[in-house]
C-alpha cells in the first residue's frame, strides 16, 4: 500500500484527538468523583440513578417527619409523667383526707388540691414548638381553660379530638398525637374529679373525699394507659427511623456503585492513556521530519 | 519534471489527486533495415483517482454529516435538561412533593410554608427555563439551517460553474485534471449537507440530485430554500427546490437539523407540557378541595384555592394569593390548623399513576423521557464515531491511491534528473563525433 505523508499525519492526529477525548472524560470523572455526570454517560442507568436519588430524598423526608413526630411525642410523654406525679400526690392527700383532720389541715389540703388542679390544666396546655400537644388538630388554641373563679374547666369548643397525622413511609400515614379529650376528659373527667375533691376538702366532708378515691384511681389509670400507648408508638417510630438509617446506607452504596468513579481504575486508565498520547506525539514529531529530501544533495 | 513539481507543490492541497504523464515510445520510423525508434512521446497527463472510492466517501459523508449535527444538538439538549442534577426538573419535583410531606408534619409552621413556596417557585422556574431554552435552541437550528442552505447553494453554484469550465477546457485539450479535482472536492463538501446522486454526461458535465430535488443541471445551479410553515399542528421547517416544491430531506446535515427542529425538540417540549399540565391539574384538584390556614380573630379557615395557574411548561405559575401570603396554602381537610391531610394527599401525587393508562407516575413519565433522550444521544454518538471511522478508512484508501507521496516524487525527480543527464551525455557524444568529422575537413 502507498503510504503518503498526509495519510500518516491524518491518522496520527485522529489518534491523538481520540486519546485527548478519553483523557478529558477520565479527568472529569476523577474531578467530580462521578462516572455519570450527564444523561449520555450511561443512558441505561440514568433512570436508576434518578429513581434512587428520589428514593433517598423521600427517605430523608420520612426520617425528618419521624424525628419531628418523636420529638412531639417525647414532650407529650413528659407531660403525661408530670400528670402521673401530680395524681400520685393527689392520691396521698385523698387517702390522708379520710382521717380526722383539724379545720386548718382541711383548708391546707384543699389549697394544695387547688394548686394541683391548676398544675394539671397547665400540663394539658403543654406546647411543642408553639403547638398545643393535647389540642387535637386545633393546635393553635388552648385546649383546656380554667374559669377565673376556679369552678369550671372548659374544653375548647372546636374540639380536642382531631388526629395529627404524619407520613412515615410510602403509603404509611400514622397518627402521632394523643388527644386532650382521651387523656383528660375521657371516661373519667380528671379536671372535674380534682374540682370535686377540692370542694370536698373545703367542705371538710370526709365521706365525700373517700367517695372520690375511686375516681382518683381511674384518673391515674387513664393517664397510665395513654402513657403506655404513647411509649409503644415512640418505640415503633424509633424502629422505623433505624430501619431508614440502614436502608439509606444500603441505597447510597448501590447508588455509589452505579454512578461513582472507580478511582483506582480511573487513575490507571489515565496513566495508560497519557503514555499512549506521549508516544503518539513523539512518533508524530520524529517521523514527520523523515523524508528523502533530507538525503539529497 | 513539470508534473513532479506540480505534484510537490500541491502536496497539501485538499482534494488534489497526484498526476502522472503517460509516456509511450514514439511511433518508429520505417527503414529498409527495420524500424528505427524515435524516442519518447508524452501521450497524456492523467490524474490518479478512483471513482468508486469517491462514491463510497460521499455515502459515508451524508451519514456522518447527519450524525455529527444530531450529536451536537443532542448534547445541547442534554445540557438544557441538566439531569441528573440538583437543578433538574426530576429533583425539583421530588423536592416539591417532599416539602408537602414536611408541611403535613407541621402545618401551622409558616417557615415551612415559605420553604414550600420557594421550592414551588424553583420548580416553576425550571419549567420556564427549559421551555425558553428549547424554544431558543429551535430558533438557532432554524438559523443554522438557513446558513447551511446558503452553503449548499454556494457549492452547487460553484459546481455548475466548474461544469462550464471543464467542458470548455476539454474541447480543446485533454482532461481538465485540476478543475475536476476542484469539482470532486466540492462534491465531497456538498455530500456532507445532503445525500447526493450524480451522473456525468459526454461533455463532462455533472447533474446533481438529492432526495426529491435537482441541485445542478449542466451549467445551471438550482438554488434551494428553507421556510417555516404552520401546518395547523405545529410550525415545521421545510426545504423547497427552485420551483418552490417541498422536499422531505432526511439525510445529511440538513436532514439532521430538520429532524431536530420538526421532531425531537417539539417532542421534548410536548413532554414537558404534558408533565406540567398534569401536575397543575392534580395539585389544584386536591388543593382547592382543602382549607387554608385559619386567619383573623377569631381565626377562621377559608376554602382552598388553586395552587398553580397556567396550563403548560411555558405558562405554569404559582397563584397570586399564595405568592402574597403563604397561609393561603391549603393543608387541612377540615379547617383545623393541625390537620395536614390535604398536604399528605398532595405529596402523594408523586405515587399516583396517571400516565399511559394509569401505569406511570409523573416521575416515571419524566425519567422515561430522559431515558429515551439518553438512548438517542448515545445512538447519535455511536453513529458519528462509526461513520467517522469508516470515512477515515475510505479517505485513507483514497489517499493511498491519489495522495502525493514526497518520497515517490523525489525518486521520480532523481530518475528524471538522471535520464536528463544520460540524454545530455548522448548529446555530448554526438557533439564530439561531429567535431571529429568537422576537424577532418
Amino acid at each position: 500500500m502507498r503510504i503518503t505523508q498526509n495519510y500518516s499525519v491524518q491518522n496520527l492526529l485522529s489518534r491523538i484527538n481520540n486519546s485527548r477525548e478519553r483523557i478529558y472524560t477520565l479527568q472529569r470523572n476523577l474531578a467530580t468523583g462521578k462516572r455519570i455526570n450527564q444523561i449520555s454517560d450511561d443512558p441505561e442507568n440514568i433512570e436508576k440513578v434518578m429513581k434512587f436519588n428520589k428514593s433517598l430524598k423521600m427517605m430523608a423526608q420520612f426520617q425528618d417527619n419521624l424525628k419531628n413526630a418523636v420529638d412531639f411525642m417525647s414532650i407529650t410523654a413528659q407531660a403525661l409523667n408530670d400528670a402521673t406525679d401530680v395524681l400520685a400526690h393527689v392520691k396521698e392527700l385523698t387517702v390522708q383526707g379520710s382521717d380526722s383532720l383539724s379545720p386548718d389541715e382541711w383548708n391546707a389540703f384543699a389549697e394544695q388540691i387547688d394548686q394541683m388542679l391548676k398544675q394539671m390544666v397547665d400540663i394539658s396546655n403543654t406546647t411543642f414548638k408553639g403547638r398545643y400537644v393535647f389540642g387535637g388538630t386545633n393546635t393553635t388554641q388552648s385546649p383546656f381553660v380554667l374559669s377565673p373563679d376556679g369552678t369550671v374547666v372548659s374544653q375548647n369548643a372546636d374540639g380536642t379530638s382531631g388526629s395529627l397525622k404524619v407520613e412515615i413511609g410510602e403509603n404509611k400515614i400514622e397518627k402521632y398525637n394523643i388527644t386532650g379529650e382521651d387523656t383528660f376528659a375521657g371516661s373519667t373527667d380528671i379536671f372535674q374529679t380534682l374540682i370535686d375533691l377540692r370542694d370536698a376538702f373545703r367542705a371538710q366532708d370526709g365521706d365525700a373525699v373517700r367517695g372520690l378515691l375511686a375516681a382518683v384511681d381511674s384518673s391515674q389509670n387513664q393517664i397510665l394507659e395513654q402513657s403506655a400507648n404513647l411509649g409503644a408508638k415512640i418505640n415503633r417510630f424509633d424502629m422505623f427511623a433505624r430501619q431508614y438509617e440502614t436502608q439509606d446506607l444500603k441505597l447510597k452504596q448501590i447508588l455509589s456503585d452505579i454512578q461513582d468513579t472507580d478511582a483506582a481504575k480511573a487513575i490507571t486508565d489515565l496513566q495508560t492513556e497519557e503514555t499512549g498520547l506521549q508516544t503518539a506525539l513523539q512518533v508524530l514529531a520524529k517521523t514527520l521530519n523523515i523524508s528523502l529530501v533530507d538525503y539529497m544533495q | 519534471m513539470d508534473i513532479t513539481s506540480h505534484n510537490i507543490a500541491n502536496v497539501n492541497t485538499p482534494g488534489f489527486s497526484r498526476q502522472r504523464v503517460e509516456n509511450k515510445a514514439a511511433y518508429p520510423m520505417q527503414l529498409p533495415q527495420g524500424q528505427l525508434g524515435l524516442g519518447v512521446r508524452s501521450e497524456q497527463i492523467v490524474r490518479v483517482r478512483d471513482g468508486l472510492l469517491d462514491a463510497q466517501y460521499r455515502q459515508t459523508s451524508f451519514s456522518l454529516g447527519n450524525a455529527t449535527v444530531k450529536e451536537n444538538l443532542y448534547t445541547q439538549l442534554e445540557s438544557i435538561m441538566q439531569e441528573p442534577d440538583e437543578t433538574g426538573i426530576g429533583n425539583l419535583m421530588t423536592d416539591f412533593f417532599s416539602e408537602f410531606s414536611n408541611l403535613a408534619a407541621d402545618p401551622e409552621n409558616t417557615a415551612i410554608r415559605s420553604t414550600l413556596r420557594q421550592k414551588a417557585i424553583s420548580l416553576v422556574d425550571a419549567f420556564h427555563r427549559k421551555d425558553e431554552q428549547l424554544a431558543s435552541m429551535q430558533e438557532s437550528i432554524r438559523n443554522d439551517t438557513l446558513s447551511a442552505v446558503d452553503q449548499v447553494n454556494q457549492l452547487t453554484g460553484q459546481i455548475a460553474d466548474l461544469n462550464r469550465q471543464i467542458t470548455t477546457a476539454e474541447i480543446s485539450t485533454g482532461k481538465a485534471n485540476d478543475l475536476r479535482d476542484q469539482r470532486d472536492l466540492l462534491l465531497d463538501k456538498l455530500s456532507e449537507y445532503v445525500k447526493i446522486t450524480y451522473t456525468e454526461d459526454q461533455r463532462g458535465q455533472l447533474t446533481v440530485n438529492t432526495e426529491g430535488m435537482n441541485l445542478v443541471s449542466g451549467v445551471e445551479a438550482k438554488a434551494i430554500s428553507a421556510k417555516t410553515i404552520n401546518d395547523g399542528v405545529q410550525i415545521r421547517l421545510q426545504l423547497m427546490d427552485s420551483n418552490g416544491k417541498t422536499a422531505d430531506v432526511q439525510y445529511g446535515r440538513l436532514g439532521g437539523m430538520l429532524e431536530m427542529y420538526n421532531k425531537t425538540i417539539p417532542g421534548m417540549l410536548d413532554k414537558l407540557d404534558t408533565l406540567s399540565s398534569n401536575l397543575v391539574t392534580e395539585v389544584n384538584r386536591l388543593h382547592s378541595a382543602g382549607q387554608r390556614l385559619p386567619v383573623g380573630d377569631p381565626p377562621t379557615p377559608s376554602a382552598g384555592i388553586d395552587f398553580f395557574t397556567g396550563t403548560d411548561a411555558g405558562t405554569i405559575n404559582i397563584s397570586r394569593e399564595i405568592m402574597d401570603d403563604v397561609s393561603n396554602i391549603a393543608s387541612s381537610v377540615d379547617g383545623t390548623p393541625g390537620n395536614g391531610e390535604v398536604a399528605i394527599a398532595i405529596s402523594n401525587i408523586r405515587n399516583q399513576k396517571m400516565f399511559n393508562g394509569g401505569s406511570q407516575t409523573l416521575d416515571d413519565f419524566y425519567t422515561g423521557a430522559i431515558n429515551s433522550l439518553g438512548i438517542e444521544i448515545q445512538k447519535s454518538q455511536n453513529t458519528r464515531q462509526s461513520q467517522e471511522l469508516l470515512q477515515q478508512q475510505i479517505s485513507n484508501q483514497r489517499d493511498a491511491a491519489s495522495g502525493v507521496s514526497l518520497d515517490e516524487e523525489m525518486t521520480n525527480l532523481i530518475k528524471y534528473q538522471r535520464s536528463f543527464e544520460a540524454a545530455a551525455k548522448v548529446v555530448g557524444a554526438v557533439d564530439e563525433m561531429m567535431q571529429t568529422i568537422i576537424n577532418m575537413v
